[in-house]
C-alpha cells in the first residue's frame, strides 16, 4: 500500500516521480505536434501501458497526464470545448493503470499566458476560474495528489487557492527555471528561495523545479543549485526533475545524450542536497527511471 | 528635447499612461512625429533592449515596456498613416512554425522588433511554408521562425525551402530561434540567422538587413 504521500516524505523516503509520458508517447507513435490529450483518449491502452511500465520501472507516480489540459493550451488545437472530458478520460484512465503501490499525480503545466500583475492580459480571476475547471476532473476521477508547473510563480498560488476551494489533497508546486547572467531565476526574474517561501506561504506542501535544457532554460548541472536555493526559502519536502541533455535530432529521432548510467551517479547529490522527489522530464526513458530508482534504493540505508 | 528622454525613460519603466501623455505633450511642443518615434519610444525599447540582454529585466517588464511602447503608438500611427505611411524600417514576418504552439520568445521577438521601429507581421503559431511565404511575399525582408521542440524544428527547413521555391531567397533572409534551436542546426538548414533571445534577435535583424 502506498501510504499518505506526505507522511512517507515527512519519514524521510525519497520517492521518484517524472514528466516524460508526452515523450515516451512518441514510441507508441504518437505525432508530437498534436495534442496530448486527444492521442491519449484515442489511445487508452497505449496510455495504461505507459502508466504501467514507468511506475514498474520505478516511478512512485501515476500521472494523468494532463500537463496541457487549462483551457490556453486546448484552445490552439480547437479542444477547449471538449476540456472536462479529455480530464475526466484521462483521470480514470491513469487510475485505473496506476498500481496500488503508487500515487496518482493530477498535473497542470504551464498557461502559456501573463497575469496583469505580470505585463500579461489575464486576470487573477479568469485564471483561478480557468485552474478550477481542469482541478475539478482531476479530483472527480481520484487523483491522490495535484501537481501545478509554471513559469510564473504566483499563477501556481492561484492555482493552489483553486485547489484548497475544492479539495484537500497534497499539492506540488514548481516552477520552470532559467539561466541569466544574474543567476538562476524564473522568467519573470524570481530566484528558487523567494519562489519557495511564496509557495509555501501559498499552502504548497512539496515544492520545487523542472530544468528542461536548451538555451536559457536551467539543466540537470544545475539541479544541486536549485535544490540548495530553493531550501533557503522553504522547510517543506523538495522535488527536481531535470532533463536528461539537450535534445538533438539525428537521422529523424529525437536522441538525449544523458545516459542512465550518468544520471543515477548524479541522483545521490540531489538526495544530499535536500530532495525528497527525484526524477526526470524531457529525454527520460524507462530505463533512465529505472536507474533513478536503484540509485534511490541505494542510498536508503 | 528632455521631453523626449522624458519618454524614452518612462517607457523603460512600463509607464503606458505617462508614456501617452507625454507623447502628446511632445508633439504639443512641436516634436515631430519621427522625432517622438525614434528619440522617445524606440529609443526606450533600445535601452529595454539592452537591460534585458544583460538579465537586469525579465519578461514582465518588457511586456509593460511593450504596452508603453503601444500606448504612445496609439498617437503617433494616425498621424504617420496622414502623412501618407512612415518609411517602413523593415518588414518582419514571424511565427512558430507548424505543430508548435510555444510563443512566449517569439511574442517577446516581435515586441523588441516593433520596439525597434520594424513592421512585423505576427502569424500567431502552428504556421505552415505556405503562410510563410505569402506574408512573406507582401513585402517582407525578413522571415523569422520560433520553435521549442525537437521534431518541430524540423519544420523550419520546409519553410526555407519554400520561400527558395517561391523566388524570395536572397531577397528575404531567414532567422530562427527556439530554447532547442542552435547557430549550427541554423548553419545545417541554410538559415540566415539565429538569435538566442529576443534581444539578440533584434541586433541580428540590423546585422541581416546591412545595417550593423
Amino acid at each position: 500500500m502506498r501510504g499518505d504521500l506526505l507522511e512517507r516524505l515527512r519519514g524521510g523516503e525519497v520517492l521518484v516521480s517524472h514528466i516524460t509520458i508526452h515523450g515516451l508517447a512518441e514510441e507508441k507513435g504518437r505525432d508530437l505536434t498534436g495534442h496530448l490529450s486527444e492521442w491519449i483518449v484515442d489511445h487508452p491502452q497505449d496510455f495504461q501501458d505507459l502508466i504501467k511500465a514507468t511506475c514498474a520501472a520505478g516511478s512512485d507516480f501515476g500521472t494523468t497526464a494532463t500537463q496541457g489540459n487549462i483551457r490556453y493550451r486546448l484552445r490552439g488545437f480547437g479542444l477547449e470545448d471538449r476540456l472536462y472530458e479529455l480530464t475526466i478520460k484521462q483521470t480514470q484512465l491513469a487510475r485505473e493503470a496506476t498500481p496500488k503501490n503508487c500515487h496518482l499525480k493530477g498535473i497542470i503545466s504551464t498557461t502559456g499566458r501573463f497575469l496583469e500583475s505580470a505585463g500579461g492580459d489575464m486576470t487573477v480571476d479568469e485564471l483561478y476560474e480557468s485552474y478550477k475547471e481542469v482541478i475539478i476532473p482531476l479530483l472527480e476521477g481520484g487523483v491522490d495528489v495535484l501537481e501545478l508547473v509554471e513559469n510564473d510563480t504566483e499563477q501556481v498560488v492561484v492555482g493552489i487557492r483553486a485547489l484548497r476551494d475544492l479539495g484537500d489533497i497534497p499539492v506540488i508546486a514548481l516552477n520552470f527555471l532559467y539561466h541569466y547572467k544574474t543567476g538562476i531565476k524564473t522568467l519573470m526574474g524570481v530566484d528558487p528561495k523567494t519562489a519557495a517561501t511564496r509557495f509555501q506561504e501559498a499552502g504548497a506542501d512539496v515544492i520545487g523545479a523542472c530544468c528542461y535544457g536548451g538555451a536559457g532554460f536551467t539543466s540537470r548541472e544545475d539541479a544541486v543549485t536549485i535544490i540548495e536555493e530553493t531550501r533557503q526559502g522553504c522547510d517543506k519536502p523538495i522535488i527536481i526533475m531535470p532533463n536528461q541533455g539537450s535534445a538533438q535530432e539525428i537521422d529523424g529521432k529525437t536522441i538525449y545524450p544523458v545516459t542512465p548510467e550518468q544520471t543515477a551517479k548524479t541522483v545521490p547529490d540531489w538526495i544530499a542536497a535536500g530532495a525528497s522527489i527525484v526524477g526526470g522530464v524531457a529525454g527520460t526513458s524507462l530505463e533512465h527511471l529505472r536507474a533513478i530508482s536503484a540509485a534511490v534504493r541505494g542510498e536508503e540505508k | 528635447m528632455g521631453i523626449l528622454k522624458a519618454i524614452a525613460e518612462d517607457l523603460r519603466k512600463g509607464e503606458a499612461s505617462k508614456v501617452k501623455g507625454l507623447v502628446q505633450a511632445a508633439l504639443d511642443e512641436g516634436a515631430s512625429v519621427e522625432d517622438v518615434l525614434n528619440e522617445g519610444l524606440i529609443a526606450g525599447m533600445t535601452m529595454v533592449g539592452e537591460l534585458f540582454k544583460e538579465n537586469e529585466i525579465f519578461l514582465p517588464e518588457v511586456l509593460f515596456a511593450g504596452k508603453a511602447m503601444e500606448a504612445g503608438m496609439e498617437i503617433l500611427r494616425p498621424l504617420m498613416l496622414k502623412a501618407g505611411g512612415q518609411k517602413v524600417k523593415a518588414r518582419i514576418v514571424l511565427g512558430t512554425v507548424t505543430g508548435d504552439i510555444h510563443n512566449i520568445g517569439k511574442n517577446l521577438v516581435r515586441i523588441m522588433l516593433e520596439g525597434a521601429g520594424y513592421e512585423v507581421n505576427d502569424l500567431g503559431v502552428d504556421v505552415p511554408p505556405q503562410r510563410f511565404v505569402d506574408a512573406a511575399a507582401d513585402g517582407a525582408q525578413i522571415v523569422g521562425m520560433s520553435a521549442l521542440l525537437t521534431t518541430t524544428m524540423q519544420r523550419m527547413k520546409p519553410v526555407i525551402e519554400a520561400l527558395e521555391k517561391a523566388g524570395l531567397k536572397g531577397r528575404v533572409k531567414t532567422m530562427i530561434g527556439g530554447a532547442i534551436v542552435t547557430q549550427q542546426y541554423a548553419d545545417e538548414i541554410g538559415a540566415d540567422g539565429y538569435a538566442p533571445d529576443a534581444g539578440s534577435a533584434v541586433d541580428k535583424a540590423k546585422e541581416l538587413l546591412g545595417l550593423r
